[in-house]
């Protein structure tokens, strides 16, 4: 209570009871007319803003169900009577809903992984057929009675050997499902542990910065412990972050930055060095304390992503295609033709980072070869930066991959929602 | 005489259902791989089979699948193990052909159990 007034002086001045007093503040009964007047007059406020203050979360959390529900056909026209006339069934409403989208973000997560991650599948299947294997012996070792010696100490040994197997299974499990990449190198596609290694080094390496001269041995350092497959894509890696360095140093970046502010294309324009170049670099700056999260994608021609930095709650498929309505794709259509695009990351009511706002700015390239008579091969890359400022045009809602956007009337989708129609 | 062919790619599993089909008094054979498990049932003429659904190079769908187009397999029975229980997979496992179904951890008694009812014995 606001005043220094206590619950049961503010309800005697009203003509209330303290109970049903608790019942309005606790949004369990709505409240209008004449009680609301008085109200508002003993707490010293305007009874517009009592209204509202009290009813919003309550009508906004029923909408939002009813919203999430299309097929149902709500009339939203009658939610504050509805609200009014069951306060108490709405207020169960309010709850479900909570817990709803509570539990569609637990899905989303494990869907993501048990749906499209073959290596959680396999770890599972390892754990279940060791487990199998232990209950099955040790059923026979516990048996009263005696058995044959030979057999018992094949059942024993082997009980032990799988019950070693499942702790490293297990552990293997454990660590993947804590986000701990390093464990799981083996079980991951080269591509996949490359960016786990980039990741884990926050995108940015400054012995490379530094580097005056091409080194395979400074970009092998990186590379210690990665798989044989995972060292090639490393190393080309290394060396083009290296030349990018070389294009454009970081000195010189963060000066223009400090100059210009985050705008790749002044920056491209005023370093002379392509727009590919220049996003690469962005992404590769020196992790910060407050500093602007920057992300970014690239693709080939066949949609497959090379790289999968995030920015902030957008972020990449783990496995699997990513939204078609991406920018980076449309790029793909254009060579050469830079675009940039306000983008609203779709998302269910609750959802981190649903309708956050960023900025895309995407080009795609040919990557030069040595024949002319092969295929082009193009490659697309986008930079994401958090919105900063306003923009006339309205933003294009995407997501990360079908699967997991609830976005209704998606032209582009090709895969039904977990969200909306169930697994 | 009753025979099983085990198909079964975890070695620790094999030896203890050889074990305690032995002790019951059943002929017991086993295969680990997927690639030519057909032509060992063929080879050992099994009277039952237990058929796990994952294994390399073939699933046992596959196996189960041709087993079934074979005459002379079409009624003999075959359990399904699989780490996978979920309903789909029943129903995958049913709509091929196989006679039970059990999902992995399992129990020894109530395999041994299954396999005699199936073969009609006790």
């Amino acid at each position: 209570m606001t005043l220094g007034l206590r619950q049961s002086e503010v309800a005697l001045r009203a003509g209330i009871s303290g109970s049903y007093l608790n019942l309005i503040e606790h949004n369990r009964r709505r409240i209008g007319g004449k009680l609301l007047l008085d109200l508002a007059k003993v707490l010293e406020t305007d009874s517009a803003s009592l209204a509202e203050g009290a009813a919003s979360q309550l009508l906004n959390a029923l909408r939002d169900a009813a919203v999430g529900r299309p097929a149902t056909r709500i009339d939203l026209s009658r939610t504050e009577d509805f609200a009014d006339r069951f306060t108490d069934w709405a207020h169960l409403i309010l709850a479900q809903q909570s817990q709803i989208t509570a539990l569609q973000q637990t899905v989303a997560s494990l869907s993501n992984r048990l749906a499209h991650d073959p290596f959680l599948s396999e770890a599972l299947h390892e754990v279940l057929s060791t487990v199998s294997a232990i209950r099955s012996t040790a059923s026979i070792l516990a048996e009263p009675g005696e058995m044959d010696q030979n057999w018992q100490r094949r059942f024993q040994t082997n009980v032990f050997q799988d019950s070693i197997r499942l702790a490293t299974a297990s552990q293997s499990l454990a660590d993947y499902l804590d986000g701990d990449a390093d464990q799981v190198f083996d079980a991951l596609s080269p591509l996949d542990e490359l960016e786990a290694l980039l990741l884990k080094n926050q995108y940015h390496f400054t012995p490379l910065e530094e580097l005056t001269v091409w080194s395979d041995a400074v970009a092998a350092e990186f590379l210690t412990e990665a798989s044989p497959g995972a060292r090639v894509l490393g190393l080309t890696y290394f060396k083009q972050y290296w030349e990018d360095a070389q294009r454009l140093s970081l000195p010189k970046l963060l000066n223009m930055i400090l100059d210009m502010g985050l705008d790749p294309v002044k920056i491209a324009h005023d370093a002379q060095v392509p727009l590919p170049v220049i996003f690469r670099r962005l992404a590769s700056l020196p992790p910060q304390k407050n500093g602007i999260p920057v992300g970014l994608m690239i693709c080939d021609c066949s949609g497959g992503l090379l790289r999968k930095q995030p920015c902030q709650e957008f972020q990449a498929p783990r496995v699997g295609s990513a939204c078609a309505l991406w920018p980076l794709y449309r790029s793909l259509t254009q060579i050469g033709a830079a675009s940039r695009q306000r983008i609203e990351y779709s998302g269910r009511t609750g959802e981190p980072g649903a309708g956050a706002l960023y900025d895309t700015f995407s080009i795609a390239e040919r990557v030069i070869t040595s024949s002319f008579d092969g295929p082009p091969i193009v490659r697309s890359t986008m930079l994401i930066l958090p919105a900063e400022t306003t923009l006339s045009t309205p933003p294009v809602t995407i997501g990360s991959t079908c699967r997991l956007c609830s976005e209704p009337a998606c032209l582009a989708r090709s895969e039904p929602s977990i969200f909306t129609d169930g697994f | 005489m009753r025979h099983v062919l085990l198909i079964e790619d975890e070695p620790n599993i094999i030896e203890a259902l050889s074990f305690i089909f032995l002790r019951d008094g059943w002929k017991v054979d086993a295969h680990s791989d997927g690639a030519n498990a057909v032509a060992t049932t063929l080879q050992t003429a099994p009277t039952a089979i237990i058929l796990d659904v994952m294994l390399p190079n073939k699933s046992g769908f596959e196996i189960l699948e041709e087993l079934r187009a074979l005459p002379e397999y079409q009624d003999v029975p075959i359990l399904m193990l699989t780490a996978r229980g979920q309903t789909k997979d029943r129903d995958s496992a049913f709509a091929r052909g196989a006679t039970q179904f059990m999902t992995k951890p399992f129990s020894n008694a109530e395999v041994l159990r299954t396999m005699n009812a199936l073969v009609g014995h006790g």
